[in-house]
């Protein structure tokens, strides 16, 4: 079962944060710090696993780095933890699919829509949709395409500057 | 078809928000809080204005401030009649809300509305809101209608999929709302032309076949026919390849369900299945692209796991081993750190993974990674890996490691050391000279358990002393060593210096000066320690005296008052009688057994005498170190099956695996009994290093008899008996850590089914007689429990009550009690010197599944300590 998600930036500045399973607003925003801590001080070499307690007893959190962003499953031993990094890699995908070469400043002004599309890749904190072009669609259906009419000329793109991969 | 989501505020309140400091920013928060408190107290809101709005509160929601209002608006939003409202509306319920919150009971009826809706969208939100915060009261609403959705082929795919999640959800938490017969249909839907229906639905199959057992072989055949379709008949659409790999998150969740159940007697399924695991394991991996390299890795773990399970006849254990040493030897860190935990895995199943020991050395050589967690995994694959063959090898290597490791990965390794020194150890010279290096090297890292386990077992075991006093004076000689060395070679002299006086360089007055050396340079609590070794010294060595006695002079006047006072205190005690000091400082017996003793000790009879009947005077306090016993928490879930059914039966099966059994048969005649213990070996194997040792026990509880053979060939019987010989004190069962050696090290904790309404004579009275001893005992000496059973399956019974009751040695008296239903009983427990007279009541209500329970007795503690005995049996015997 994934208990969390999480999408923060190298600053540790959440851009999206979503829970499966019942916590208390008070200790959500310690984890928030408590899980950027861990993962932002990892070298880049190290795996991507961390075993943690921070939820509900025993369990482990999987991240990946795309650019600026980090983007964390806290899961428990249920899941498989490469099936997991693929999913982050999928759920990435089908952003810049349906922001057409997504960047920081989409999670920011398109929150709503960012968890539109988490929300048909996980249900339940469980994978619901792995098929790129089926989660694409669900998405567009509730949503209009749009242009980024704030975004910056020159802004990075994530899928094409994902380290290590 | 739905309106524009541009809503042109909160892009300004964003861009406004991001071009501020901290402190700014909170202002500016502030500010649009009290605005949009205000609008939302406005009648005249519009829904396109509620739907901005609650989007900004969501927003600072994410900023992470806390939001103390507005939740109404949303759930307003549900009820909205535009989609784009909606979806903001149950946004911010899932983000604002949880399953508790008092306003979900207001959403239920927008929800269930929405399920039952045929717009696949509106029915999406709702099974989203659902399967991620559904409560009792919204699930009993819904789960029916959710079922039908997922068993109507007409529905969408993904309606379908959004509903088993949904419907798992209530399984797994409200698991009496589903009905049994929907099992057997939900597990068909694994074979559903749609790979993501399947995949969905493979989630809850996973967890019906852990739950319901009864379904696994049903589930069993239509997963391996999942698979089979997948990989030999290319049943997808190139839709569901990732990167090449067809669906690996079914194949994945295909494969846990296998291993989550029996293995199948049915051989042509089980040869498919292995015909499948054969091309699964021969996937080619050429590493073009990292999410296809993880993709088919993902799948490859979950294949050999099931291989080994699976396999009988090993015809695949080459492909296992092949693609095992290649992930162990993979640059990728993530592939090497599960590669580590997939073997670590296979070996506690009890597989054997011989050829993998080859690659020994890469895995010492992740413990220097920088990664922590594969320094982690790596050190457990280690521990995991060691048996009698290669224990001193990999012992040896781990010592030359752990110079350059970090303190965390330092304690870790010490404490694995120490336990496969102690488990494997074959010589005692070897075990003492392991321990000496690790403290040597990270004594700052070691916890007191190691030098107190050091200590156990050169006290327990007469042949290693001569040469663990000489290797410890020999340390002491040096001068820079840990304080832990410092203490136990103190301490290992002061018991065995004399052992060592004929060696050059180690005689009486050497022996005294390297003491005095290490005295003056210690902290105080080892200090302690060493003026104790000086009177032992003393003792054995009388020529020392002088030397001795002037050292305790000059530290009778240090200021630390634990050091002041040993010191003064022997300084008395030297000028006592020679054999007085000869009584107090006698050689200690060997220590009680401790859990971690792997070296078994050789129990030898108490010299000591007691001293009170010697010198009826005062007798001045001689501190001597604790007794360096550890006793860690124990885990007895795997035993209490066992242990709850033998509470009321008098023999049986305490504990049984693929290894082990461990059998039990209790014999009681009033206040003494007896309880033997029969350990038997399961396997094809023999079972070596069996060691069996008490660590909870009570004062009247003693081990009677035991094997003296530590080898357990297979089919074969070891024996032991404690007896008990009457009772003076409440106590808590007995505990037994078992542990052995089948290629790796396992050990159980097992609790004995040992309770105080053993120790009762049960007793008949009539109804006369019970209501008088009844009233006389009087309510304030009455313990009564009112308790349900732990599972809600579970229905009392009244012949099966019955039998629990004189089980636990009540004596029951018939007709005494105006309702026949009620179990009376009565008994006499001799609790030390007196005659304890008990009276029990039940009241049984079948049709509730409850039972009261009231107990009388003339010692309260009795009545207590019995009522809490029997609640817990009970609760957990139907």
């Amino acid at each position: 079962m994934i208990y969390a998600v999480f999408i923060f930036n190298n600053k540790g500045k959440p851009r999206l944060t979503k829970f499966y399973t019942p916590i208390d607003e008070s200790i959500q925003q310690k984890l928030i710090g408590d899980i950027y801590a861990a993962v932002s001080t990892r070298p880049p070499t190290a795996c991507n696993f961390l075993e943690s307690n921070l939820i509900a007893g025993k369990n482990r959190i999987i991240y990946r780095q795309y650019a600026t962003l980090y983007f964390v499953f806290v899961v428990d031993e249920g899941e498989s933890e490469l099936g997991i990094l693929d999913l982050i890699q999928v759920f990435v995908e089908a952003l810049d699919r349906c922001f057409n070469n997504v960047c920081e400043l989409d999670l920011v002004f398109k929150f709503q829509e960012i968890h539109a599309i988490l929300a048909e890749v996980v249900s339940g904190g469980l994978v619901l949709e792995t098929n790129l072009n089926e989660i694409v669609l669900a998405a567009q259906n509730q949503m209009p395409k749009t242009k980024r009419s704030n975004a910056m000329p020159f802004s990075n793109t994530l899928s094409s500057f994902a380290t290590r991969f | 078809m739905v309106a524009s989501n541009n809503m042109k505020g909160l892009r300004a309140f964003i861009s406004d928000l991001r071009s501020l400091e901290h402190d700014d920013e909170e202002k500016r928060v502030n500010v649009e809080l009290a605005k949009i408190r205000a609008k939302f107290q406005s009648s005249t809101l519009s829904a396109y204005d509620r739907k901005k709005y609650v989007s900004k509160l969501l927003y600072i929601y994410m900023l992470g401030y806390p939001i103390t209002f507005g939740h109404m608006e949303a759930a307003k939003l549900l009820s909205g009649t535009k989609y784009s409202e909606k979806l903001i509306g149950y946004l911010a319920v899932a983000l604002l809300l949880n399953e508790n919150h008092e306003l979900m009971k207001l959403v239920i009826n927008s929800i269930k509305k929405d399920l039952l809706s045929h717009d696949s969208l509106q029915n999406s939100l709702a099974l989203h809101t659902i399967a991620n915060i559904g409560g009792r009261e919204l699930c009993e609403t819904v789960y029916y209608d959710i079922y039908k959705l997922l068993m109507s082929a007409s529905n969408e795919n993904i309606v379908r999929q959004k509903s088993a999640l949904a419907l798992l959800h209530i399984y797994r938490k409200f698991p009496d709302l589903i009905n049994p017969e929907w099992f057997e249909p939900i597990v068909m839907i694994l074979g559903d032309d749609d790979l993501n229906v399947s995949l969905a639905v493979s989630n809850f199959v996973n967890l019906i076949v852990i739950r319901e057992p009864k379904y696994q072989k049903f589930a069993y055949g239509k997963a391996v026919g999942k698979l089979k379709n997948i990989v030999f008949e290319h049943g997808y659409s190139s839709d569901y390849l990732y990167y090449s790999v067809p669906c690996p998150w079914l194949q994945v969740n295909l494969c846990r369900i296998l291993l989550a159940c029996e293995r199948p007697s049915d051989n042509p399924t089980r040869a498919t299945l292995i015909r499948v695991l054969d091309r699964i394991l021969s996937l080619p991996n050429d590493n073009s692209n990292v999410q296809q390299v993880n993709a088919v890795n993902a799948i490859l773990f979950e294949a050999i796991k099931l291989a080994f399970l699976v396999d009988e006849s090993h015809s695949l254990y080459e492909k296992c081993m092949d693609r095992l040493a290649d992930m162990i030897a993979d640059k990728e860190s993530n592939i090497r750190y599960l590669a580590f935990e997939t073997t670590a895995y296979l070996i506690s199943c009890g597989h054997s993974i011989t050829s993998l020991k080859h690659y020994k050395e890469l895995i010492l050589s992740s413990l220097r990674y920088k990664d922590v967690s594969l320094r982690k995994k790596s050190l457990e694959l280690l521990y995991m890996m060691c048996d009698e063959e290669n224990a001193k090898l990999i012992v040896a290597d781990l010592l030359q490691y752990l110079p350059h490791l970090d303190s965390v990965t330092q304690e870790d390794l010490i404490s694995k050391v120490a336990i496969i020194s102690e488990t494997f150890a074959t010589d005692y010279e070897w075990y003492v000279d392991v321990t000496i290096q690790l403290l040597r090297i990270a004594g700052k890292s070691a916890d007191d358990g190691v030098w107190h386990q050091l200590v156990h077992v050169i006290v327990n075991n007469e042949e290693i002393q001569e040469y663990a006093t000489k290797r410890l004076f020999s340390l002491l000689q040096s001068e820079t060593i840990h304080e832990c060395l410092v203490k136990a070679g103190g301490y290992v002299l002061g018991e065995f210096g004399h052992l060592i006086t004929d060696y050059p360089d180690s005689q009486p007055v050497h022996q005294f000066s390297t003491i005095y050396r290490k005295l003056n340079v210690s902290s105080p609590s080892t200090r302690v320690l060493l003026l104790t070794t000086l009177i032992k010294l003393a003792n054995l060595q009388p020529e020392l005296n002088d030397r001795i006695a002037k050292v305790f002079q000059e530290y009778s006047t240090i200021i630390n008052p634990e050091v002041q006072q040993r010191a003064c205190e022997y300084l008395q005690l030297l000028k006592m009688p020679r054999d007085f000091l000869q009584l107090v400082c006698d050689e200690v017996p060997p220590f009680l057994d401790g859990n971690r003793d792997g070296v078994h000790p050789k129990s030898r009879p108490s010299s000591k005498v007691n001293l009170v009947d010697t010198y009826p005077q005062t007798i001045p306090n001689v501190s001597k170190p604790s007794t360096p016993i550890d006793v860690p928490e124990y885990d007895i879930s795997a035993c209490l099956p066992g242990f709850y059914r033998l509470c009321w039966k008098d023999k049986g099966i305490l504990y049984q695996d693929s290894q082990i059994q461990i059998g039990v048969r209790s014999e009681y005649h009033n206040s003494e009994g007896a309880i033997y213990l029969y350990y038997e070996n399961r396997q094809s194997n023999t079972l070596k290093s069996l060691s069996s040792t008490l660590i909870r026990t009570f004062s009247t509880f003693h081990l009677a008899t035991t094997f003296q053979d530590t080898n357990l060939p297979s089919g074969v019987q070891l024996q032991q008996k404690y007896v008990m010989s009457g009772v003076n004190e409440i106590f808590e069962p007995p505990i037994i850590h078992v542990s052995y050696v089948t290629g790796v090290i396992r050990s159980i904790d097992l609790q004995l089914p040992v309770l105080l309404s053993k120790f009762m004579k049960p007793t008949i009275f009539d109804s006369y007689d019970f209501f008088n001893h009844w009233g006389q005992m009087g309510v304030e000496r009455e313990a009564q429990l009112t308790f349900g059973l732990n599972s809600k399956d579970r229905k009392l019974d009244a012949k099966r009550l019955t039998k629990i009751v004189s089980g636990f040695h009540w004596g029951i008296c018939q007709n005494v009690d105006s309702i026949a239903l009620n179990i009376v009983g009565a008994g006499i427990i001799r609790f030390g010197t007196q005659n304890v007279g008990c009276l029990l009541r039940i009241e049984p209500n079948y049709e509730q599944n409850l039972i009261r329970l009231s107990i009388r007795s003339t010692n309260t503690s009795i009545a207590n300590t019995l009522a809490k005995e029997m609640q817990e049996i009970l609760r957990n015997s139907f």
